[in-house]
């Protein structure tokens, strides 16, 4: 049932309006960014580029544009009555698990994209269009970030690897947003506290001198200096933390809240 | 075997008492009538037999299987509870079709054929939320009965309808009454009720008294 249900959310989702807005952010952000950028930083290397690129809109508003992928649909259901003629063809349980489902698979697919598309971007297709002039360092030092460990690996799985870490990420965002939604029934508050999360989050670690582990960093460690691995996951681990409680609040409460 | 039984059902909200020891069986093929002032209990009736809340005492039985107990919701019922229920930004075919997917029982051409069936345009693209409460409430008769549901649960399913669309759905309940379907309603105007039902409960102090039938 829940197999199904998935598929029918599927179903629900691909219309123009909404291949629209994916499209927006997975090509139009990031354009124009690109066309922000281009002319005014000194470029040592291609990375650079694509390093500049995710500066800037996504970082600031990260958990903002996972919501828009998905979530920012179902307070329509929730605020006209819609649901209670859902339920009586199928189990709550089933409808909103379903949605969290779809909402973690299409946020996890955007916010890969969203990364994954200026990378490609920047190492395969710029280089042929010279748009960017790369400078010689001249014995300036290179400001190596985070995540550059794993070009030991070969640019392209540096390129993968990242982008499935911003996938992730923001696949955990978009669901606490849905979480939230769904269980206070605000669609402003439930969407809100996911950014409020992560610029506190932000707030607090500077404050107390821990850059390294700040939600922004860990997810665009652009403007820090490059960080052992492990320290990414310790913010991941709390944001997961949080997920998975609010998934069980919600379970908990399904049908008390609604009755 | 009664269709839907309610056994010694109590219920109450908060410390005030909707319902108490009440039994109340329904058998198929009929139209029931439920009447009752404003707060006396009428949705809450419908929401116990359809599982949205369970009593407090009691049981709800719908073909031999106690609610709540292996089953959640009755199986091929179809509802109107509190007011019509839509996607505001969608229309009236696509808020249909979201629901029609759900089962997947159906396919485009009943669900125009129902629209159609009820006094709307299947082929409008007008949005719900530019439908007069007329129309919504139409929607709202389409999502409960497009699946050939056996069982209409329909709360005022007459409110704010025209004339002429009263006609229609009046006489779209006793067709489907003709094929054995069972349906309980309320209604605010007595000529609903005195027109169509075979039977007619009045909820009074926490319980249902049969006044026809």
């Amino acid at each position: 049932m829940l197999g199904h249900q998935v598929k029918v959310e599927f179903i629900r989702v691909f219309t123009w309006r909404q291949c629209m807005v994916w499209a927006a952010l997975v090509l139009v952000l990031p354009a124009i960014q690109f066309m922000l950028i281009k002319d005014h930083y000194l470029y040592y290397r291609q990375l650079d580029l694509f390093l500049r690129l995710n500066s800037n809109f996504v970082p600031l508003l990260f958990p903002i544009i996972m919501v828009l992928v998905y979530a920012i649909s179902f307070p329509s259901e929730q605020k006209n009555h819609f649901i209670p003629y859902v339920r009586i063809r199928i189990p709550l349980t089933t409808y909103f698990f379903s949605k969290l489902i779809v909402n973690a698979i299409l946020s996890f697919l955007l916010a890969f994209l969203i990364v994954f598309v200026p990378f490609v971007f920047s190492m395969y297709i710029e280089p042929y269009l010279g748009i960017v002039r790369l400078y010689p360092t001249d014995g300036n030092p290179i400001p190596y970030t985070t995540f550059e460990q794993l070009l030991a690996l070969g640019t392209l799985p540096y390129g993968i690897l990242y982008s499935l870490w911003v996938g992730l990420n923001g696949m955990m965002y978009a669901t606490m947003g849905l979480l939230l939604v769904m269980i206070l029934e605000k669609p402003f508050v439930g969407f809100s506290i996911p950014f409020v999360y992560y610029l506190l989050g932000n707030f607090i670690t500077q404050v107390f001198g821990y850059d390294q582990f700040s939600p922004t960093y860990t997810i665009f460690p652009f403007s820090i200096q490059q960080q052992p691995l492990w320290t990414v996951f310790v913010p991941f681990i709390v944001l997961c933390f949080v997920v998975i409680l609010l998934i069980f609040y919600l379970k908990e409460r399904l049908h008390k809240h609604h009755d | 075997m009664s269709h839907i039984l309610l056994s010694q059902v109590s219920k109450s909200f908060k410390g005030a008492t909707i319902f108490e020891n009440v039994n109340f069986a329904v058998e198929k093929g009929k139209i029931y009538g439920i009447i009752g002032p404003n707060g006396s209990g009428k949705s809450v009736l419908f929401k116990l037999i359809c599982g949205f809340m369970f009593p407090d005492h009691g049981s709800v039985i719908v073909d031999g299987e106690e609610l709540g107990a292996n089953k959640r919701f009755p199986s091929n019922f179809g509802i109107i509870i509190d007011r019509p229920g839509y996607i505001a930004g969608k229309t009236g075919f696509d808020n249909l079709k979201a629901l029609a997917l759900i089962r997947n029982k159906i396919n485009d051409d009943k669900i125009k054929q129902t629209m159609r069936m009820v006094g709307l345009n299947p082929e409008s693209t007008q949005k719900v939320k530019h439908y007069s409460l007329g129309m919504k409430q139409k929607l709202a008769i389409a999502q409960a009965i497009m699946e050939d549901q056996q069982t209409l649960i329909l709360d005022e399913p007459f409110n704010a309808l025209d004339a002429d669309s009263v006609e229609t759905i009046r006489h779209l309940l006793r067709k489907f009454r003709e094929e054995g379907r069972t349906i309980l309603l309320t209604s605010h105007n007595q000529e609903d009720i005195d027109v169509l039902c075979d039977e007619v409960y009045r909820i009074n102090r926490f319980k249902l008294e049969k006044v026809k039938g």
